[in-house]
């Protein structure tokens, strides 16, 4: 049997890793219709007998027979005025927020407790907790993955490359890795962020600088193993070109230490979103994001609301994970069949 | 008396029914030398770790008795058979490099015994019991660690270790198959004296049925968990009872090959062949140091020929094989068939398919994450540029059959065939390109000797059915008697003696191969 199905057996009979890893799908699956479960727009409306579908297509005020040439707030006086007329009417989101929509009649002043409107309450600017939670972990898991995805490509090149060819070009290429993983991230960081504006692509950009090089080394050792093994020696007896080697045969045998750390790295790239979001230094503050409800928590230590609730979203992203990459790991050094 | 007894002695692993020792009984006397003979997975080495009570209770369940002087050992409380491990048996292991710990010096390694000893033993015993084995030089090899020692040297210090404290009964669990043939008889011949010297029992565990018959007085031979056979060594030989000795017996005892192969076509041609690795980098070329693995080596092969390489490890047999593959750079020159050099192979890469190699470890030869079909298909896809899905299938399939393995393998990974199987993989592998010259690099010393026997008489029908030419290099006497028309014997990088191999090992001319012939236990 494959490797990686023996893996899959393995992996399905511990059961917290197996439902840990469906209960991150389907949450992840969910926020990435967020749009649909949390948003001041309706999905539908009808309006004089017309179907209108705001959360598709943008109208202006002056389509509902309004004054003004801009989108409406479609839960403010106008439209509001419009929905109360008979035959009339609209379906809006479970929670009819957005991550930016600022809640104008909240009855307390924000940061506002849980109400009948806020389920979680509002932030210090009146938008809804509820709301930026969602946006902020679809947000945040995205980010995640980019930040593997690149790391993961960067490093097996450098890895296979050091690993395959040896010698002189592992030795400079060390050196060099060596030589850029003692630059100081967070001050480039930092400096960055005060030359450029702030935002998501620049944050996955100066990350994915070094976030590679953990990683080269595990796939280095993997390859330099690899390249003195007899299948090695055989396919080159057989003709094949070194990058035919390297990804025919030696690549899908060193695959396993990247498998392994797969669900580390996610759960890392996701709690250094949220301290540079929580120092500031990260997304701005538009951006739905876990770290700057942190901040906000910090900052408004009554408002338990808002430093409580991202805190569970972010240890209950962070323990599936790990459980996931527990599961994996056990998955292949434990009692394989 | 006897020292040691099985009674109705089973092993099963838990939860199994299929036991790993089958209810065996046997009795071990006084100074007496016992033999078990088997493949591996015979249950020889469970046989042996159960005397010392070493099985791991959450794995392996037992039923049955050991007795040690009429003690059960399973009736024995840890304390107790703390007591009986070192001071009344003491087992000697297969790997010496993996038997010693590498961070500790030899010193501390063996006063350790000293510490658990109940006698009063001290530094002079020490000296004395590696004067026995036969180890010169005592304060320096104290003050070393494993790995400054070599591999004969530590298993000698193992021995020392074990007999030490003087135990009434040895084990030795294939304490030479790690080593060279020379050392091989020489540690044998050790543990010999010191059995007799010491008044000692020796339970001695191999996969050579020749070696326990030299060194043994009783032999047990075990197959599939039960013992087949137990007999004294001059019975046995003459009078074996069970089918599984006899093929055992006979597997040893295959005649030279002497068919005359016409030297007409030159399959390979080596001449003043160099290959030097650097052992010391420098800035400066003349303190560079190189090591010469091969020294102006000069090989011929024939069409339809096989010619035997012969020598230890270090020798730079691999090394050889490796400059024939083009695998490494070498000096000098190897024509292939006439036309192939080191000028026009790496240009041409398809010329590859005239010369192939199969390698000695079936188990790291073949890519774990590749299907047998994958694995078959890619030297026909790159080398002899077949696109046609179905022609590469319909060859795959030929090819195994031809191995003697069956079509519907080829969905399958390498991880789920034995030893046997995957050599015969890389067989077909190397065979379905059709080429002219195959080198063998050891094909069958990882393997069991019946497994031997069968990839033995594969290869023998092979060359006859393709006329191929075989370079076969081990260092098995025994294999290279079988299957060799001629033989180069090589030492320290350079070959010292060739000719036909029935002349070489009836008539040795250099007393080095004379050493090696002794060391193999072959009869002629």
């Amino acid at each position: 049997m494959n490797t990686y199905k023996i893996m899959w057996k393995n992996f399905k009979s511990s059961k917290r890793s197996l439902y840990s890893l469906y209960i991150f799908i389907s949450l992840f699956t969910v926020s990435l219709f967020s749009e649909m479960i949390s948003n001041d727009k309706p999905i539908i409306m009808s309006i004089n007998n017309e179907i209108y579908y705001p959360y598709v297509i943008e109208y202006i005020e002056s389509d509902f027979g309004g004054e003004l040439e801009t989108t409406p707030d479609y839960k403010g006086y106008f439209i509001g005025n419009l929905l109360k007329t008979e035959n009339n009417w609209a379906i809006f989101p479970i929670n009819p927020h957005s991550y930016n929509s600022i809640n104008f009649n909240n009855a307390k002043p924000n940061p506002a407790p849980p109400s009948y409107d806020n389920l979680l309450g509002t932030d210090d600017r009146g938008r809804d907790v509820l709301a930026r939670l969602i946006y902020g972990f679809r947000l945040s898991v995205i980010f995640a993955l980019a930040l593997t995805a690149i790391g993961i490509v960067i490093g097996l090149f450098f890895g296979a490359v050091q690993g395959y060819f040896a010698g002189r070009i592992d030795l400079y290429l060390q050196r060099f890795i060596e030589i850029w993983g003692s630059m100081p991230e967070l001050y480039i960081l930092i400096i960055f962020a005060s030359i450029f504006e702030p935002s998501i692509l620049l944050l996955i950009l100066l990350l994915s600088l070094f976030g590679w090089i953990s990683l080269s080394d595990y796939v280095r050792a993997e390859f330099l193993k690899g390249r003195n093994m007899d299948y090695v020696n055989a396919a080159r007896t057989l003709g094949l070109t070194d990058f035919q080697i390297i990804v025919k045969h030696i690549l899908p045998n060193s695959l396993i230490s990247v498998v392994t750390f797969l669900p580390f790295r996610i759960s890392g790239a996701i709690l250094i979103l949220t301290s540079l979001d929580f120092l500031g230094l990260g997304v701005p503050s538009t951006t739905p994001s876990l770290g700057e409800l942190l901040s906000q928590g910090k900052d408004n230590i009554s408002a338990w609301w808002l430093s409580l609730t991202t805190f569970f979203v972010l240890v209950g992203t962070l323990i599936l994970l790990i459980f996931i990459g527990e599961g994996i790991r056990e998955s292949i050094s434990g009692k394989s069949s | 008396m006897s020292i040691l007894e099985y009674k109705n002695y089973s092993v099963s692993l838990n939860n199994t029914s299929m036991p790993l020792v089958d209810n065996i009984s046997f009795k071990l006397e006084k100074a007496q030398s016992l033999g078990i003979v088997g493949e591996s997975g015979s249950g020889k080495s469970l046989t042996a770790l159960s005397a010392l009570g070493l099985l791991n209770k959450k794995t392996f369940s037992t039923t049955g008795d050991i007795l040690v002087n009429n003690k059960n050992i399973f009736n024995l409380n840890n304390r107790e058979l703390n007591e009986l491990r070192g001071n009344e048996i003491s087992m000697i292991f297969q790997e010496p490099m993996l038997s010693l710990n590498p961070v500790k010096d030899l010193h501390s390694q063996i006063y350790e015994c000293i510490e658990l000893s109940n006698d009063n033993l001290d530094e002079s015993d020490i000296k004395n019991s590696l004067h026995a084995v036969g180890l010169s030089n005592v304060s320096k090899i104290l003050s070393s660690y494993p790995h400054m020692i070599s591999g004969g040297q530590r298993q000698r210090f193992m021995i020392a270790m074990s007999i030490l404290r003087k135990p009434n009964i040895l084990i030795a669990d294939e304490p030479t198959t790690a080593l060279d043939v020379t050392l091989q008889k020489q540690i044998l011949d050790t543990l010999r004296n010191l059995k007799n010297d010491l008044d000692m029992s020796m339970i001695l565990i191999s996969h050579d049925i020749e070696l326990i018959k030299r060194y043994c007085d009783q032999i047990l031979v075990m197959k599939n968990g039960s013992i087949v056979e137990d007999q004294s060594a001059s019975e046995i030989f003459s009078n074996p009872q069970d089918a599984y000795t006899k093929q055992l017996l006979k597997f040893k005892s295959l005649s030279f090959r002497d068919n005359i192969i016409s030297k007409e076509n030159k399959v390979l041609e080596i001449e003043s062949l160099s290959c030097k690795y650097l052992t010391k980098d420098s800035l400066f070329k003349s303190s560079k140091e190189y090591f010469k693995a091969l020294d102006n080596i000069n090989i011929d092969i024939y069409q339809g020929e096989s010619v035997g390489i012969v020598g230890e490890s270090g020798s730079g047999k691999t090394t050889l094989a490796m400059s024939i593959m083009h695998l490494l750079s070498y000096e000098g020159n190897i024509k292939i068939c006439n036309s192939i050099t080191k000028d026009n192979i790496f240009s041409d890469r398809s010329l590859r398919r005239n010369f192939q190699i199969i390698f000695q470890d079936p188990f790291s030869s073949l890519s774990p994450r590749m299907t047998i079909s994958q694995i078959l298909s890619e030297g026909l896809v790159n080398l002899l540029k077949i696109t046609d899905r179905e022609k590469v299938d319909e060859m795959c399939i030929d090819i195994l059959s031809e191995v003697g393995l069956d079509r519907d393998m080829l969905k399958r990974y390498p991880q789920e065939f034995s030893g046997g199987q995957r050599q015969r993989i890389a067989i077909a592998r190397a065979l379905v390109l059709q080429p002219r010259l195959l080198i063998l690099d050891e094909p069958t010393s990882a393997l069991d000797v019946l497994v031997q026997d069968s990839i033995v008489k594969l290869l023998i029908d092979l060359q006859s059915k393709y006329n191929l030419s075989y370079c076969f290099i081990s260092h098995d006497l025994n294999l290279i008697k079988k299957m060799c028309h001629r033989t180069y014997v090589m030492r320290d990088s350079s070959i010292v003696e060739s000719g036909l191999t029935k002349d070489i090992f009836c008539n040795p001319k250099v007393d080095y191969t004379k050493e090696l012939l002794e060391s193999s236990f072959i009869d002629y």
